[in-house]
């Protein structure tokens, strides 16, 4: 992150996502806000249903109308996209903003050789053809590590699941855009490749100032490689803070509950689990009377079931939800 | 642990399929050993042949050459009808609890199936029988009547669990049982099955890729690399000073909660594993081992004793 005032590349606000069905409608995303500024990486963390996903596929305008129903605001460098027209969303997607997913085989045509994939992309979105986009497919492919031609004529399935997830990436990065959606792109991949995925990804982001949103699962994973997290439960944020602030010193309960439900690898015995018991509130509509956590909450009091907690400021750059005192939450670190 | 015999003992276990003209040798000659009350997790990457080889002890897999042996008694190797008395007493649960429940079948139908068919329970006090099992996996027996789908993913892999405990097994084998759920869940999970292991006394064959649980939950730890087990230690003499270099570059993948974020040094393991069709010479690991040396590519490594157990390396003999 650069240290002079910046301006957001994107900013969320109160962005929420209805879906319809026909005897039910659940609030997947409520009221979300935040900001990624340029070249930082920014973790969306929680478990599923928890609507990381759902909130980044609203990026993209990837929500089916009118089954969903998006409301609030989202900016991309001046730009609002919620609403935005069929036509305008092209112009974003790919050239300003691209996602890379879990399962890189499900994003690459089976039909079409690596080449032809990549050649689709320059040809509609730079009007590269012939050899100036061979010369830029290259180019790219070896900058994720892909070195050779060989590769450019390989199908989906001759690949490793590694690198597939490389061949993804290099499709991402072709226009060059601002913003890196990653959804859980490594939740599939052993660690080993994991590992190596991760370090391109850094590297990328240095080189090219790229911003990556994050979206993951695994607090190991956001601690080698987010700036700061977002921690989201049952549709909402409950925190949000710079990475070392969030995994060491925790602010709300259910990011205390999440990092003492996690195996340790680097603690004898693998460290002591506290499995949070029962399971999210159902995501309705209406409004919630009390804090989502409230039932699974170690630390729940009386005053938590009388509304639900705001979002505050917590100091420095940090945001919780939850009434319980900091000062109380500090002396009794576990 | 006592130093009783071992409730089972693989040896020099083999399977190999054939396809397409080449030949995938997916396990080729594993030995080891599980005593009663002990888990033994299964470690390694995709294709290191962890899945085969329990589906091999189960019959799933049919196995080329070697044994294993159930208290003494060899279960490889049999017909389907020989096979029966054994199946019981080896139970398999997987990683998709989705998957292996019959949608048709209500809970209480699920497993009333097992109890009746292995004689567990007689149709006047089946109903009994799975609310006990129910209730000891942590789920309210109230709910029997319910089908798969009105269950979360925790719930589902509970049920699996009852199901597989219903024959009263000796020998749980668990392929990535908590992969696909969410890690408080997961939690939930590894208490009940250690709570069960404390009660009963059930041995567990752990297979997981992720090394977390790894160290929570087993005793004993074998890795696996492209068919072989290359180190077989006591899980905390395996984190604390991995002998094989395979396992270090495994350890040091691991993205860590407390590590200082970003700049960190980790050895990266470069290039993937390779195909057990065509497995490299000598040492298997050589081609991506930072440490190899002249031996590695023409000698195949044994396993040689090192504190708390054995590793695959020239370097630890």
């Amino acid at each position: 992150m650069s240290a002079h005032p910046v301006e957001e590349l994107l900013r969320i606000r109160d962005l929420s996502v209805t879906f319809s069905t026909r005897d039910s409608t659940v609030r997947a995303v409520d009221r979300v806000s935040f900001d990624v500024r340029p070249g930082e990486v920014v973790g969306l963390v929680g478990e599923s249903g928890c609507g990381k996903s759902v909130t980044s596929l609203s990026i993209l305008g990837l929500h089916e109308r009118p089954a969903a129903q998006v409301t609030g605001s989202i900016r991309l460098a001046e730009r609002e996209l919620v609403g935005a027209t069929p036509a305008q969303l092209r112009e974003v997607r790919g050239n300003r903003v691209s996602m890379i997913f879990q399962d890189p085989l499900t994003s690459l045509n089976p039909y079409l050789r690596v080449e032809e994939q990549l050649a689709e992309v320059l040809d509609l979105h730079l009007q590269l053809r012939g050899q100036p986009a061979r010369t830029r497919m290259l180019e790219i492919l070896a900058q994720v590590g892909i070195p050779g031609e060989e590769r450019l004529r390989a199908y989906p399935h001759q690949l490793s699941g590694g690198m597939r997830q490389r061949i993804c990436i290099a499709m991402a990065l072709l226009c060059s855009p601002e913003l890196l959606i990653a959804d859980e792109p490594t939740t599939m991949l052993d660690v080993t490749i994991q590992a190596q995925i991760l370090d391109l990804l850094r590297s990328l982001r240095k080189q090219r100032n790229m911003s990556i949103l994050f979206i993951t699962h695994d607090l190991g994973v956001v601690s080698e490689i987010c700036d700061r997290v977002i921690v989201m439960y049952a549709g909402r944020i409950v925190e949000q803070a710079r990475t070392a602030e969030v995994l060491q010193a925790p602010l709300h309960p259910y990011t205390e509950a999440l990092l003492q439900s996690t195996p340790r690898v680097d603690v004898p015995g693998g460290g002591t689990l506290h499995p949070i018991g029962g399971l999210p509130p159902r995501l309705s509509a209406e409004k919630l009377q009390e804090c989502a956590f409230v039932a699974r909450c170690p630390r729940a009091r009386e005053g938590c079931k009388n509304g639900e907690p705001a979002l505050s400021d917590a100091g420095g750059e940090r945001l919780r939800r939850c009434i319980v005192p900091v000062a109380e939450m500090e002396a009794t670190r576990s | 642990m006592s130093d009783q015999a071992p409730l089972l003992k693989v040896r020099d276990l083999r399977v190999h399929f054939a396809t397409e003209g080449t030949l995938v040798r997916a396990v080729d000659g594993v030995d080891f050993e599980l005593r009663a009350g002990e888990t033994l997790a299964l470690v390694g990457e995709s294709g290191c042949g962890k899945s085969t080889l329990a589906r091999a002890l189960v019959g799933l897999n049919p196995v080329t050459s070697g044994s294993a042996e159930l208290s003494g008694r060899t279960i490889t190797g049999l017909s389907r009808a020989a096979a029966r008395p054994f199946r019981r007493e080896l139970q398999l649960v997987f990683q998709d609890p989705y998957a292996s429940l019959n949608p048709r079948f209500t809970i209480a139908q699920a497993l009333a199936e097992p109890l009746l068919l292995h004689g567990k329970a007689s149709r006047s006090n089946v109903d009994e029988k799975v609310c006990e099992l129910l209730a000891q996996v942590g789920l309210d027996p109230q709910l029997r009547r319910r089908y798969p789908h009105e269950f979360s993913g925790g719930q589902r892999q509970r049920i699996s669990i009852a199901r597989a405990l219903a024959v009263e097994p000796r020998l749980l084998l668990c392929d990535e049982v908590t992969s696909a759920l969410d890690v408080s869940i997961q939690a939930q999970i590894l208490e009940l099955l250690r709570s069960i292991q404390r009660e009963r006394g059930l041995s567990y064959l752990f297979i997981t890729h992720d090394l977390g649980v790894v160290r929570y939950i087993a005793h004993r730890v074998a890795v696996m690399y492209v068919g072989q087990i290359v180190e077989l230690r006591d899980t905390e003499s395996l984190f604390e000073s991995p002998a094989h270099p395979y396992t270090q570059a495994l350890l040091a993948s691991i993205p860590r909660v407390s590590s200082s974020r970003q700049e960190r040094l980790r050895p990266l393991l470069a290039g993937e594993v390779p195909s057990p069709a065509r497995p490299p010479s000598g040492c298997r690991f050589h081609p991506r081992c930072p440490l190899a040396f002249d031996r590695c590519p023409k000698e195949h490594p044994e396993l040689y004793d090192v504190p708390g157990g054995s590793s695959r390396c020239f370097l630890n003999h």
